[in-house]
């Protein structure tokens, strides 16, 4: 045993370092060198997840029930796979209108509809609450176990709650800007997963390499025990209920993204996209690594404590029993982390969504806008304190008399209801706030009933032979058995009937029912991510100060004043500057900046209030969205007929080239070869003019000869490609150079070739390329001098491409022609200065682009020329 | 990127549901744990593969470098 006044002290201590370590990162952040802005902070800042449920519950659990406490992780761990797609939209809707809970992004789908916000707070905080309870329960436990003084509980228990609200105010609520995020919290966060990590990983390691000689030995002494209970807990119990393991991975999976502060974590606090996808597989590898060592801890507790013991609490009461007083404090400080950090970030986002969605309306609509945001700070801080002892009076009374994991079950359970609403909504354009509201109303009626009234039955709140007491007893409104549908698990039951009930009066009403412009707005800009431009053209009848005033009494002057001197930075004008545009652009705006501190159907409200939209306003609204909504449907359609219709014309026209070229050659053939005959047996009937004019016609042929087979050469590139498959470079280019040869030899020409790797192509086609490349750069050499030219690769490490790098030190060129360079038939310079077509660079491009690759060049006249061209490498 | 995350999604639901778990009964604890680590490494490797073509696709459809 401890004394209670060392374990108030290393509590204390904690507790300080966590303001310390909140404060640091807070100065670190102000100072713009925040430590939370990378992906590992945010990976574990989102193991909040893991709460006492975790640290002490699931080996309890494992004791109880074999591998049941397992589905909790898998869950999550299968769901983030799908977050790279779908969290990253919800948190690009998210930063874009500045949505701070869960209970405001629902309301924002659905027309910023304050009643659907509502509807979820109540949801949450009646959901919650025995989530909080499950926390402050095992604090109050673990102090108990620690102290062997159960009077103590009930005052440690308020001094916790103190003391986290207190943390909560300090660090969550200081100024009414919401959508600024906590870093400081975000850091004490993340500091706090990994102390419960190292903690339970240690506690594990003792019991399995100190306390036994390894899991063989563990393993070996349950099967020598002769056991039955401990062996049937090693596998049987998943064949005997795969129901509630599907249920609970189900529900898990759905947890992860809507309990309230997974929700604040991953959406709000995110801050950077690109975290999401580290995070998606470093956050289920601190799932795998917590979980290690619960089955040692439980079937080690269970083996030396032959069940004398609640196996909730075994990770502290093996290292207290066994002589490791240091150790159990570590591990009380871990699972202390665990429920504290639970309990922060969830009361932070239940508070703001109580204050959005029922505190700040009802003020509004009371007390109208005198001094809102004290009033409002202060009011937010007895929520806040309010949240944290509704926890704590759960835990002293129904909570006791429930196991951690069947608590938090009921919390993920209530938070599943969400996803309906919001999944489908994110989309399908045709929901609306009827079948939400009602889909939402029907599962939460269905949940509570089944998970509320057998315990309250039981405990005697609710008397057996009252109306419910009843209908709970007879065949029909069972609730452990709905419907008079047996067999299923308690989970799955509960679960299964509330969905279901929810998703027949979502789709239903949805479906019966019109969804107002507002809505239709806000489907355009979740489904499509299109965002409806405001209206424009008409003159609006406030000005600049009038939204000044609004924002000025919701926000600190300052604030405000940020906000008006960014827009007019941006737009680069003066106050007296702004059009009608404009201001309308800046109401938008503030309004978005208001959603941030009053939740986004308060701010509508409240714009709506003082800026009435005009008659015509809300027609040219209308117009607007059913303009945008038809026209995204019709250029689906359009788009995708003018992309066959460009194929098609495309093959008609490289076919056409080819044949046109082709069959051109023989009409021309005769042209010479008669041209010839002329000039041979009638030169001498000609005059000089008449043989002028011949060889003027023969040297015209020749020359179109040339074009065709330029333009054959051009068409083949598509006509006649091969297949692709690995290419040695560097035996392409040898290749290429022994053709050449003679050229070389004649000119004198030094080619050195680098390293080259094996790329992905056709084979021809790329010494064709590497052909063109290297006797042009040949070609267009200096009158005077040694040709030098250099091949070779360079590959960014990590790409799956490759940069072939062909340069000369010839003439060059100008860089404003080069786009004109790479075009059929485009010559910089004369036929009497350098011969050719000027296909051979469109050649090379047309081959590049089959690769999928790029080519450009770098050059200035006399300068020589550097040829790029980025291909695929063979993987 | 979707289809890449959609795949290994299903993997997940398919490896740690029945009946997989029901054939691996004799090893269930070993299997859960192996799978679980290998489903990581999956995830890691499809996200950084997914990554990594974005950013090769940017180059190509973009400037000229890579």
């Amino acid at each position: 045993m401890i004394a209670p006044v060392t374990l108030f002290i290393i509590v204390m201590l904690y507790v300080l370092l966590l303001f310390g370590v909140a404060y640091f990162a807070e100065v670190r952040e102000a100072s713009g060198r925040s430590l939370v802005n990378n992906p590992y902070v945010y990976s574990l800042s989102l193991a909040v997840y893991c709460t006492s449920w975790t640290f002490y519950g699931s080996v309890g659990r494992a004791a109880t029930s074999g591998l049941m406490f397992l589905p909790i992780y898998l869950g999550p761990t299968i769901m983030l796979a799908l977050w790279p797609v779908v969290l990253k939209k919800v948190v690009k809707i998210a930063k874009a209108n500045r949505i701070t809970t869960i209970s405001d992004f629902i309301s924002f789908r659905y027309g910023k509809s304050l009643a659907l916000s509502v509807l979820v707070t109540v949801v949450a905080v009646i959901g919650i609450t025995p989530y909080l309870g499950l926390q402050i329960k095992a604090i109050l436990s673990t102090i108990i176990i620690f102290t062997g003084k159960g009077e103590l509980a009930s005052n440690a228990g308020v001094a916790v709650t103190i003391l986290l609200g207190l943390f909560i105010i300090m660090f969550g609520i200081r100024r009414l800007d919401l959508s600024e995020r906590h870093g400081g919290i975000v850091f004490a966060i993340a500091l706090e997963s990994l102390v419960k990590l190292v903690a339970f990983l240690l506690v594990g390691i003792f019991v399995t390499w100190h306390l036994f000689d390894g899991l063989g030995d563990i393993l070996s002494r349950t099967k020598i025990s002769g056991n039955s209970y401990l062996m049937n807990l090693l596998g049987t119990s998943v064949t005997t209920s795969y129901s509630e393991w599907f249920a609970m991975t189900f529900l898990s999976m759905l947890a992860i993204v809507f309990l309230p502060r997974q929700f604040h974590m991953a959406v709000v606090e995110n801050n950077d996209e690109s975290h999401i996808d580290k995070a998606a597989w470093l956050f289920p590898l601190y799932l795998l690594l917590i979980n290690i060592f619960v089955l040692p801890i439980a079937f080690g507790g269970l083996l030396l404590t032959q069940g004398g013991q609640n196996p909730d609490y075994f990770v502290l009461t093996l290292p207290l029993d066994h002589g490791s007083g240091s150790l159990a404090i570590f591990a009380f400080i871990g699972g202390f982390s665990a429920a504290t950090g639970m309990l922060i970030v969830e009361v932070l986002a239940i508070s703001t969504m109580v204050m959005n969605s029922i505190v700040m309306p009802v003020i509004y609509k009371f007390h109208g806008v005198r001094g809102f945001s004290t009033i409002v700070l202060n009011i937010k801080r007895l929520v806040v304190i309010v949240i944290v002892f509704l926890g704590y009076l759960f835990s002293i009374t129904v909570g006791a008399y429930e196991s951690l994991a069947a608590l938090g079950l009921k919390s993920f359970e209530a938070v599943a209801l969400f996803a309906p609403p919001l999944i489908i909504g994110l989309y399908w354009k045709r929901c609306n706030k009827y079948g939400a509201f009602a889909g939402l109303c029907a599962g939460f009626l269905i949940w509570l009933y089944a998970s509320f009234v057998p315990p309250l039955i039981n405990v005697g709140v609710i008397d057996k032979d009252s109306f419910i007491g009843i209908m709970a007893a007879s065949h029909f409104f069972n609730p452990t058995a709905l419907f008079g549908v047996w067999g299923m698990g308690k989970t799955l039951h509960t679960i299964f009937w509330s969905m279901l009930a929810e998703l027949i009066f979502f789709f239903g009403v949805s479906l019966a029912t019109r969804q107002s412009k507002e809505e239709e707005m806000q489907s355009l800009l979740f489904v499509e991510s299109y965002e409806v431009a405001p209206v424009s053209g008409h003159s609006v009848s406030y000005v600049i100060e009038d939204i000044e005033n609004i924002l000025g009494r919701y926000m600190g002057a300052d604030e405000v004043q940020k906000v008006i001197e960014g827009f007019l930075g941006r737009k680069n004008k003066d106050r007296s500057e702004l059009f009608s545009s404009d201001l309308i652009e800046l109401r938008t705006e503030a309004e978005k900046m208001l959603a941030g501190s009053i939740g986004p159907s308060l701010s509508s409200i409240v714009f709506e209030d003082r800026f009435v939209l005009t008659e015509a306003d809300k027609v040219e609204i209308a117009e607007s969205i059913e303009r945008v909504t038809e026209s995204l449907r019709l250029s689906r359609q359009e788009l995708s007929d003018a992309n066959q219709e460009l194929e098609r014309s495309n093959r008609e026209l490289q076919q056409f080239a080819y044949v046109a070229s082709h069959d051109l050659q023989e009409p021309l053939r005769k042209v010479v070869a008669f041209g010839d005959r002329l000039k041979t047996n009638y030169a001498d009937v000609l005059d000089e003019r008449g043989v002028d004019y011949l060889e003027r016609m023969q040297n015209a042929a020749l020359r179109m000869r040339h074009l065709i087979e330029a333009l054959l050469a051009y068409s083949r590139v598509s006509t006649t490609a091969g297949t692709m498959a690995e290419v040695s470079l560097a035996e392409v280019v040898h290749l290429v150079l022994s053709d050449l040869d003679h050229t070389i030899n004649e000119c004198g020409a030094e080619v050195v070739v680098g390293e080259l790797p094996q790329i992905k192509a056709d084979r021809l086609q790329i010494g064709q390329l590497l052909q063109n490349l290297i006797s042009n750069a040949i070609k267009y050499r200096k009158p005077d001098g040694q040709v030098k030219v250099a091949v070779s690769s360079f590959q960014q490490p990590g790409s799956s491409f490759v940069e072939i790098q062909v340069k000369d030190n010839g003439i060059g060129f100008d860089e404003k022609y080069l786009d004109r360079i790479f075009a059929p038939f485009q010559r910089l310079h004369s036929r009497q200065e350098y011969s050719g077509t000027g296909i051979g660079l469109a050649i090379c491009k047309k081959i590049v682009e089959r690769h999928g690759g790029t080519i450009t060049a770098r050059s200035a006249p006399d300068e020589g020329a550097l040829f790029l061209v980025t291909l695929p490498l063979w993987r | 990127m979707t289809e890449r995350c959609l795949f290994v999604f299903f993997i997940g639901l398919l490896v740690f549901n029945w009946p997989l778990l029901d054939i691996f009964q004799g090893e269930i604890v070993a299997y859960i744990y192996g799978v679980w680590l290998l489903f990581i490494a999956t995830l890691a490797i499809a996200l950084h593969r997914s990554n990594r073509s974005v950013k090769a696709d940017g180059a190509v459809s973009g400037d000229s470098r890579p």
